[in-house]
């Protein structure tokens, strides 16, 4: 039977089920809760309950945001012409980070997998078809594995009949490997994918 | 503890934790293996790269008789399935291999089905444009291993030859026309369908397979073929992938002879 108090007992079970959280750190992340000022404890509630009050999904490119459409959507120095295409929300953050790319995103949401019943239907395929107007170039920055590749395909053959370019992010090796440690796989795409200089 | 070494397949991956991935295998010498690649999803991981649909690995786990998951220590690769392919449809036809290998089979392991599930995706990998037929083939082929080979000459009632054909979902049966008449739900296979079948059943993998005659609504053959082997099985489940390839795969779509 657990000594501890009931409500520290239920933060505790609550914690443990964030992602990469296991009982232990829960236990560390309730007891850092208590020692800390009300204050602190008042505006981590308030930033959980905004996060699940004010954010939703964009209904241009499906990301999050707290105005719709989003800033990203209504920026008028952003390259209007251009999609870049990516599974989730943290894609775009990534993408954002490099400071490379000055066009749109569409969120889809996941990709098709039908091991695990996921078709056309369950991603923002037809919010992106709809989209497709004015853009002349869509870069599909869909995560390199067997069903990213399947939804890359199955999307570039459905954008290429309108007569748009489409082109997906490079494969290969990441900065700072080892060639002797890269797997087959990821080498010959980078071999495939090779530059001139 | 003992160390064990077979040749595999992938039939999912799932993620585990923050860094390691959960994998279960079609194995050649032990069956259904589900084993744990710690750490697989960390950059620098051995496992990393590796661990995808549609291939076919030489592995070495740790294999301890009280556990339901084993722990994955070496990965070979030894042949990738469809890497090349330009075309979204073999990942779907290929899943409903996967899917089917996975559900419709039992534990115990079969040289056979693992042979013969490596023929499939090797065949729909090199004839992209016989995906249907090659999972036909397949199915009516794991029909036969699993000892329920389906008699698509004779009627399963009264034995007389069938020109056309009528599948009894009830019982799982093919019957001739006077057979199945009294009953409320009656599936048409029609004479072309049923020579593929036949054709299919007694080709070799080594040979062209023929193209199918026609797509149905609702890929009526692959559905006849997963509803008998579930019969057959006494299994209570359904494949999503034949779902999605319902869904996905334009019933009009029809297969050509290279």
């Amino acid at each position: 039977m657990s000594t501890l108090p009931n409500s520290v007992q239920v933060l505790i079970e609550l914690f443990a089920r964030f992602p990469g959280i296991g009982r232990k750190t829960a236990q560390r992340l309730a007891f850092y809760l208590l020692k800390a000022k009300r204050e602190e404890a008042v505006a981590l509630a308030k930033a959980i309950i905004d996060v699940k009050d004010r954010i939703f999904k964009c209904s241009t490119c499906n990301n999050i945001a707290e105005v719709d459409p989003c800033p990203i959507c209504t920026d008028p120095r952003r390259d209007h012409s251009i999609i870049c295409v990516v599974q989730e929300p943290m894609d775009v953050l990534a993408i954002e980070k490099t400071g490379h790319f000055r066009g749109l995103y569409h969120v889809l949401g996941g990709v098709l997998s039908p091991l695990n019943g996921i078709g056309p239907d369950d991603l923002n395929i037809d919010g992106l078809l709809q989209r497709l107007e004015s853009i002349q170039e869509v870069i599909l920055a869909i995560n390199p594995t067997r069903d990213g590749d399947t939804t890359a395909l199955y999307l570039s053959k459905l954008i290429k009949s309108r007569n748009i370019k489409v082109t997906r992010i490079a494969q290969g090796l990441p900065v700072g490997i080892e060639l002797e440690f890269a797997d087959e796989m990821t080498l010959t795409h980078a071999l495939e994918g090779r530059t001139n200089l | 503890m003992s160390i064990l070494k077979t040749r595999a397949l992938i039939l999912k991956v799932i993620h585990f934790g923050d860094s390691s991935s959960v994998v279960h295998f079609y194995t050649e010498k032990h069956g259904k293996v589900a084993a744990i690649a710690k750490g697989a999803r960390r950059l620098k991981s051995p496992f990393r790269g590796y661990l995808e649909l549609f291939a076919c690995l030489e592995i070495i786990y740790y294999y301890k008789p009280t556990r339901d998951i084993q722990t994955l220590s070496k990965i070979e690769k030894l042949q990738t399935f469809g890497a090349d392919t330009t075309d979204w449809q073999f990942a779907i036809y290929g899943s409903v291999v996967l899917e089917a290998l996975d559900k419709l089979t039992t534990h115990q392991p079969d040289k056979a089905v693992f042979q013969l599930a490596v023929a499939t995706l090797n065949y729909m990998s090199q004839h992209p444009n016989l995906l249907r037929s090659a999972l036909v083939k397949f199915l009516l082929q794991l029909a036969e291993l699993s000892g329920y080979r389906i008699d698509l000459w004779s009627c399963a009632i009264c034995h007389r030859a069938m020109e056309q054909s009528f599948f009894d979902e009830a019982r799982a049966l093919l019957l001739c026309t006077d057979c199945s008449h009294p009953l409320p739900k009656r599936l048409s296979l029609d004479n072309s369908e049923l020579q593929f079948l036949r054709h299919l059943q007694n080709s070799d993998w080594e040979t062209t397979l023929p193209a199918a005659p026609h797509f149905q609504e609702n890929a009526f053959l692959e559905q006849m073929l997963v509803h008998y082997l579930t019969y057959q099985h006494d299994l209570n489940t359904h494949l999503k992938s034949l779902d999605i390839l319902i869904n996905m795969i334009n019933p009009h779509t029809q297969e050509k002879q290279p």
